[in-house]
């Protein structure tokens, strides 16, 4: 990328991280005073990681909203998605593209808010069992997706795939690394399996994003 | 790397989504190359190459040489 990209791509970040960190503390902080007078309990019992997950889901069931519906049609695409005028040609491969990313986007957002919901409701084990198996039969669903975006994608689309699973490995047994071994000294306490999970798909959003940035994919 | 895929292609009068179509990738593939955001794989490169008539280091263009100069 030329010196030149990379300023204007640091400049609309910093503008966006200017404009969007205090609207994000003033919800944040309304929520919580909002929360606080509404003596909520009920969330009292939710871990961080579950709370946290039910906040992933959200943004991806979200954006995968935004992205169905600009993939409804040719002109929404170009304008909401490509930055494209409305009228210029688009290959109808584009859409079938974008309705498969916002399905494995959103059943993705479903997985991750069925397990601390189901677990927050006070299941039976049967109850409990029957949601594990709704959760394998979207997990089948949502990798057959995924390995249909991966095998029809182009070059480009595989190697931000690619890209962002090495850079999520890298960065996460890195972290893993570090934190097994603060445990191992006593120095940390440990984590559960969903509070991995929970920070794997943050962290596997988080960069996937930049990567797609980067390479064009997600007009910054 | 820097190219010159953007000035090839508005000289022989063809869109993005036109040369996406004849070389079989996204559109996306095309703008992040002429941006500079992407460089192509080897039979991407040599494909461009062949649609425009032109040697492949008269798309890309790269300022080493095996001297060092």
């Amino acid at each position: 990328m030329e010196p030149s990209s990379n300023r204007n791509l640091l400049r609309r970040i910093a503008i966006a991280v200017l404009i969007a960190a205090p609207i994000g503390g003033v919800l944040g902080y309304a929520t919580g005073r909002a929360l606080k007078r509404g003596n909520v309990d009920v969330l009292r019992d939710w871990s961080f990681a579950d709370l946290s997950s039910l906040l992933i889901a959200l943004s991806l069931i979200v954006s995968a909203g935004y992205v169905a519906w600009a993939a409804t049609s040719a002109r929404r695409w170009n304008q909401m998605v490509e930055r494209l005028p409305a009228e210029e040609p688009l290959d109808p491969a584009a859409l079938v593209n974008g309705r498969r990313q916002a399905l494995v986007g959103g059943l993705a957002g479903v997985m991750l808010a069925l397990p601390p919901l189901a677990a927050h409701a006070g299941l039976s084990a049967a109850g409990a069992a029957l949601a594990a198996l709704g959760v394998a039969l979207l997990l089948g669903v949502q990798s057959w997706f995924n390995y249909r975006l991966w095998r029809d994608g182009d070059e480009l689309t595989r190697s931000v795939i690619a890209q962002s699973g090495a850079a999520c490995f890298w960065f996460l047994q890195l972290a893993l690394f570090v934190w097994a071994t603060l445990t191992r000294l006593d120095l940390a306490p440990e984590a559960d399996g969903w509070t991995l999970m929970t920070v794997m798909m943050g962290v596997y959003l988080l960069v996937s994003l930049i990567v797609s940035a980067r390479r064009g994919l997600v007009v910054a | 790397m820097r190219n010159r895929l953007r000035v090839l292609r508005a000289e022989a009068g063809v869109s993005q989504q036109e040369l996406a179509q004849r070389l079989g990738v996204s559109r996306q593939t095309i703008n992040a190359v002429e941006t500079d955001k992407y460089d192509p794989s080897l039979p991407l490169a040599l494909r461009m190459s062949k649609v425009f008539g032109v040697p492949v280091d008269e798309i890309f263009l790269d300022d080493w040489s095996p001297d060092g100069a």
